[in-house]
């Protein structure tokens, strides 16, 4: 960037002078102004998980084991999408916060006030960062407990055992096709008179 | 040497002219610091003149370039940090004020962020 020549302005007025003075009174409280925001969020922040995380032990299935496995795969995914956005989130507020522990050659360092400036808006962009990974772990969390309690559970998937006249079938999915039931055993599909049928009993296997 | 002289809001055209003679800008990463003597007190300051400042409500930034004007005034308080009598809380430097005009040479391109 080409450096500017400095000339002699106009003669100031009272506008010139406010405007100066705000300049350097945004300027010289900016650093604390974000410190202050980022604290502020991160406690909003982590309030917002905190009450995710009790609304999703009130009620519902909480383990994940007794979805069907597609359902528990996809849970399993969302937790931890959930988990890597709420760690980089966390470190991020944090950095924002708190700031980074760093030390820099004394012989690189610039002007005071052009450092502050630069963590400030640094300081900034982390909070910008950290508050969208905030967000997206709380819906990734929301979506995961979603599943949990409304994805099918492995025992809609058990196996019945069907008992009619003529003996009982053990099989998967029994659905009525008009006046016959059908029903997935091993050996493939079977068909049942639903007339003959005497008891439906759900069974753990077919063994 | 820095002169003491009690804390009053004032502005000439000679202050202008010293301090377009005194001061030199200098590259920083978010912009241009002018450093030099203030017109009236002579304490060493600097002005901030950042392409962007950090607000409350956190906007995101703009994606734009910093506009690149060629004749650029610009609005100056002595900010110097000693103590003058008589001045306010919520004020700093000696009071003196003046305007600067800051000439980039065209041909220049855009200024980078």
């Amino acid at each position: 960037m080409a450096l500017p020549k400095l000339e002699a302005g106009d003669k100031a007025n009272l506008d010139d002078l406010r405007r100066a003075q705000s300049r350097e009174r945004f300027l010289d409280a900016e650093l604390d102004r974000v410190r202050s925001a980022a604290t502020s969020w991160r406690n909003g922040l982590a309030g917002l998980l905190a009450a995710i995380t009790g609304f999703g032990l009130i009620k519902g299935q909480s383990d994940v084991s007794q979805l069907s496995p597609g359902w528990a795969v996809t849970a399993g995914v969302l937790l931890l999408i959930a988990l890597v956005a709420g760690l980089i989130g966390a470190i991020y507020v944090l950095r924002a916060a708190h700031g980074l522990p760093l030390a820099t050659a004394a012989t690189r360092l610039g002007g005071w006030d052009a450092s502050e400036h630069r963590e400030a808006v640094l300081t900034a962009r982390s909070l910008r960062v950290g508050i969208a990974c905030a967000l997206a772990c709380v819906t990734a969390l929301v979506a995961a407990v979603g599943v949990t309690w409304y994805g099918p559970s492995r025992t809609s998937q058990s196996f019945v055992e069907v008992i009619t006249d003529s003996g009982a079938w053990c099989g998967q999915s029994p659905h009525p096709t008009g006046s016959q039931l059908s029903l997935q055993a091993s050996s493939g599909s079977i068909q049942l008179p639903v007339s003959a049928i005497k008891a439906i009993v759900p069974v753990d296997s077919c063994g | 040497m820095h002169v003491d002289r009690p804390y009053a809001e004032k502005t000439n055209e000679e202050l202008a002219r010293k301090a377009a003679e005194s001061f030199r800008p200098t590259e920083s990463a978010d912009g241009i610091v002018l450093t030099g003597k203030c017109p009236e007190c002579r304490a060493v300051m600097e002005i901030r003149l950042f392409d962007e400042v950090v607000r409350g409500w956190l906007p995101w930034p703009s994606r734009s370039a910093p506009s690149v004007q060629e004749r650029r005034s610009v609005p100056m308080i002595c900010t110097c940090e000693y103590d003058h009598a008589d001045r306010p809380a919520n004020r700093k430097g000696c009071g003196a004020y003046w305007n600067l005009v800051l000439v980039t040479e065209s041909g220049d391109g855009p200024a980078e962020a």
